[in-house]
């Protein structure tokens, strides 16, 4: 982004004059980072690209609701991670009436030549990242990737702190474990 | 876990993140086009109901019978579930509703008390 503050967003959106701008300004500030975080999640870039819309234009619907408590950043990545949670979710119930089994779809991406990029530690490493829940492999993304502080975790995921290292604790292991066997 | 490399980014489509705000922008637009139709869709449901129920004919017995048609095939397992949705035209809907009845606290992820190990 160039160089707009996120202060100043939030003035071009609460400007009815400059709304449309600001909601601009927002997407290319944030849309990269909103849909990797999501894609690591969901895998399949279909399915990113119409949870990354919907995360931002959720976030324009509930604008009103943003108080300012927290950055845009973390209030977006919350939005963003409900929104992939939710997803991930459904398709589990779905698995639950036989219609769909998400999880062998995903784990079949991952074996596709040209789906993952680089080499077969990438692979092996999410093939392992499959294995763990959905909140705790959004935990590890949020720290091991994103490299957020256990604060704005917290923040994103309205979760505290302490369950929040136990749940990094326990996917670092599980994925360790995982490795090694393969 | 030091040993262990990030995760390399992924690959998206060529000009994705160019063309993604117009694609937000105008989803955006379209929802609000869309919004003022949802309330005259619902009352021209409303009234096609109210009309229907003033006069039922013979339909309803038609229905009754294409119903008992339908569970006839159910109950005798000639189709599945599966094949019942794929003649639906909106299975996608259907099963999602049926999964929000079965399922209604499904948008409250974020529950403190959750477990999360």
């Amino acid at each position: 982004m160039n160089q707009i503050s996120e202060q100043e967003i939030i003035q071009l959106i609460r400007n009815p004059k400059t709304r449309e701008i600001g909601y601009r300004q927002l997407i290319l500030a944030y849309q990269k980072k909103v849909y990797h975080l999501i894609r690591r999640m969901v895998l399949i870039h279909e399915d990113a690209n119409d949870l990354t819309q919907n995360t931002f234009i959720k976030a324009f619907r509930d604008f009103e609701k943003f108080k300012g408590n927290s950055s845009l950043f973390t209030w977006l990545y919350r939005i963003g991670t409900n929104e992939a949670l939710t997803f991930l979710e459904k398709k589990k119930k779905r698995f639950f009436f036989s219609i769909d089994d998400h999880q062998e779809k995903l784990e079949s991406y991952v074996d596709q030549p040209g789906n993952i990029t680089g080499d077969e530690i990438q692979r092996a490493l999410q093939k392992a990242l499959l294995t763990l829940p959905e909140k705790q492999r959004l935990v590890f993304h949020l720290k091991y990737q994103e490299e957020l502080t256990y604060e704005e975790m917290s923040e994103i995921t309205g979760t505290s702190i302490g369950a929040l290292k136990a749940s990094y604790h326990h996917a670092v292991k599980k994925i360790e474990l995982s490795l090694k066997s393969e | 876990m030091e040993k262990l490399p990030k995760i390399d980014e992924f690959n998206t489509p060529e000009g994705y993140f160019e063309q993604l705000p117009d694609q937000i922008l105008d989803s955006l637009q379209s929802n609000r086009d869309f919004g003022w139709m949802k309330y005259a869709a619902a009352i021209l449901v409303f009234l096609a109901a109210g009309i229907w129920a003033l006069a039922p004919f013979e339909q309803e017995n038609i229905q009754l019978t294409f119903d008992q048609e339908v569970n006839l095939y159910i109950d005798s397992q000639y189709w599945t579930a599966e094949d019942v949705l794929s003649m639906a035209d909106n299975p996608n809907e259907i099963l999602e509703q049926i999964i929000e009845e079965e399922y209604p606290e499904s948008e409250l992820l974020w529950e403190e008390d959750q477990n999360w190990f």
